[in-house]
């Protein structure tokens, strides 16, 4: 995989990616999007894999519910990774659907010994369907559980660890949960293991001011990537090197020549990154 | 402590009892910090959801949402979640039952047109993305009809969907699925229609299909044979040449052999 950044796969770039072939590291879809059984998106996709690699990102897994996973659900997961063959596969530490409602949204779980027992149960059903590791997705969050037994960095690594899973390091993700919970972001990063690292998000996010005055961070992908967390990323990047980047931007989708853009600010602050002295210190030393 | 399933069924019901409702009590005791604030930060995932879900159906149902404008179509859509929350985790089929739901919808009632162009976007969205299939020449259907008591069977396009109306609702759902203005003296007449919604390449097409066409197509889809479908395409509309009406659904890549 190479470690230049890609952008989300979106139907309204379809036709402009196949005639303009931009350079980008790959393309991330949502893999549920994927599990109609033929037609236009399908014809798409096959067309843009013999140009791209592709990186499929599941939001309907529900790896946190207490509920059985959907063996179905599983089934399509399975017969579309073995058809395209994607270089990454990805999920998120949340659930989604809870006993026979898919709920359609990434909802947070407590960081307690019960919920990492059940995350790990799922992790291990999802990779033994699929034949192979995933990574996991940190999540935003909006609240904060009273039972946590103990911070979202130690939930994430002790999964990796005990199902072999890598992580999906989400940096807008961990500055919008940080902002929210009036947490330290740097803290958070330098807690991660960088070795489980197998991919990067980042995404725009906007502001909304509540009744009571408090500011919520609200991760809706609709925007530019904010200056704080490419700052984040460029620490991120000196401290474990480069990863596969991805641009998140699913709603107000811009122009394909934006998005390209985006991404490519992304390898440059990547490459500037690894110029910092932090890093030929590191190498020489 | 609430168990973890305990806490997902309470954040449950939560999420799906229509927004504005205060949350049940045993939620924001879950959680840390103060339950007024909590109760603020607990909307952001409801609106989240309502907000995934109305945009789906939106972008499913593009023409209902032009007919009845933006705001009604909202509440319609939340009234549509409350009674039928997704059961999938995938959104692609959702508002499966979308027209049944506004044919009995009675602030809807002033339309009576509205549940079949539901209908008809609705059978749309499932010959997109339908199995892909290859699909025998006009030639081979022309010989095919002309022994059709030996001939071996043909079916539908898997893409194929058929939608009869008593509303003209192909031309109004055509004049309402963009967003450009309509002109104020278009006019439509007010006739029935048979339609086949099939999509044998890359792009859907909506085609009106003779009654007694739409007849064979009907017994087609239902697995009966050739014969089967010339005899009651002969019933529906005793005038009918048969053998153009398939000729034209055969250059169409209409059918294809059976399996």
């Amino acid at each position: 995989m190479p470690a230049t950044a890609g952008i989300g796969l979106k139907p309204e770039h379809y036709r402009g990616l196949l005639e303009t072939t931009p350079s980008v590291g790959f393309l991330e879809l949502h893999t549920e999007n994927y599990m109609g059984a033929g037609g236009p998106p399908h014809r798409y996709l096959e067309a843009l894999a013999e140009h791209y690699p592709l990186s499929f990102h599941g939001v309907g897994a529900s790896l946190g519910g207490t509920s059985p996973l959907d063996r179905n659900h599983l089934d399509r997961w399975r017969a579309l990774v073995d058809h395209y063959e994607p270089l990454l596969v990805s999920e998120h530490v949340a659930w989604t659907s809870h006993d026979g409602n898919a709920l359609h949204d990434l909802l947070p779980l407590p960081y307690t010994d019960e919920a990492l027992n059940v995350l790990c149960e799922h992790i291990d059903q999802m990779q033994t369907a699929l034949g192979r590791s995933i990574l996991i997705e940190n999540p935003s969050r909006y609240i904060d559980f009273a039972d946590n037994e103990m911070p979202e960095t130690e939930f994430l690594t002790e999964a990796a660890r005990r199902t072999g899973c890598g992580l999906l390091l989400d940096i807008n993700n961990v500055f919008v949960s940080a902002c929210n919970q009036h947490e330290d972001a740097y803290a958070y990063l330098a807690d991660m293991d960088g070795d489980l690292v197998g991919e990067i998000h980042l995404a725009g996010h906007s502001l909304e001011t509540t009744a009571s005055g408090q500011t919520l961070r609200i991760d809706d992908h609709g925007s530019h990537v904010c200056d704080e967390v490419w700052t984040l990323y460029g620490e991120t990047i000196t401290r474990i090197g480069t990863r596969p980047t991805l641009i998140e931007w699913d709603t107000n989708v811009p122009s394909l020549a934006e998005l390209v853009a985006e991404a490519g600010r992304a390898d440059a602050r990547a490459a500037a990154a690894c110029d910092s002295p932090e890093v030929a210190h590191a190498v020489t030393g | 402590m609430p168990s973890l399933a305990e806490l997902q069924t309470n954040f449950r019901s939560f999420l799906l009892t229509p927004a504005g409702s205060a949350p049940p009590h045993s939620l924001p005791a879950a959680l840390r910090g103060s339950a007024d604030e909590n109760a603020e930060r607990l909307a952001v995932y409801k609106n989240n959801l309502y907000s995934t879900l109305v945009d789906a159906l939106a972008a499913t149902f593009p023409a209902v949402e032009r007919l009845v404008g933006e705001q009604f179509f909202r509440f319609a859509a939340h009234e549509y979640i409350a009674i039928h929350a997704p059961t999938s985790p995938m959104l692609l089929g959702y508002g499966h039952k979308f027209a049944q739901f506004l044919s009995r919808f009675a602030p809807a009632a002033t339309v009576p047109y509205l549940p079949d162009v539901a209908e008809l976007e609705f059978r749309w969205l499932e010959a997109y993305h339908a199995t892909d299939a290859i699909a025998v020449d006009a030639a081979r259907v022309a010989a095919r009809l002309a022994e059709p008591e030996i001939a071996a069977g043909l079916r539908l396009h898997p893409s194929a969907r058929l939608l009869r109306s008593r509303h003209p609702v192909s031309k109004i759902w055509e004049l309402n699925r963009s967003p450009d203005p309509i002109e104020n003296h278009t006019s439509i007449a007010a006739e029935p229609e048979h339609l086949l919604i099939i999509r044998p390449q890359a792009t859907v097409e909506v085609r009106r299909v003779a009654p007694g066409a739409y007849a064979a197509l009907e017994a087609l889809a239902a697995g009966r044979s050739l014969l089967d479908a010339i005899a009651a395409a002969r019933r529906t509309q005793p005038e009918l040449d048969i053998n153009e009406h398939f000729a034209a659904l055969a250059a169409g890549e209409t059918f294809c052999e059976r399996e």
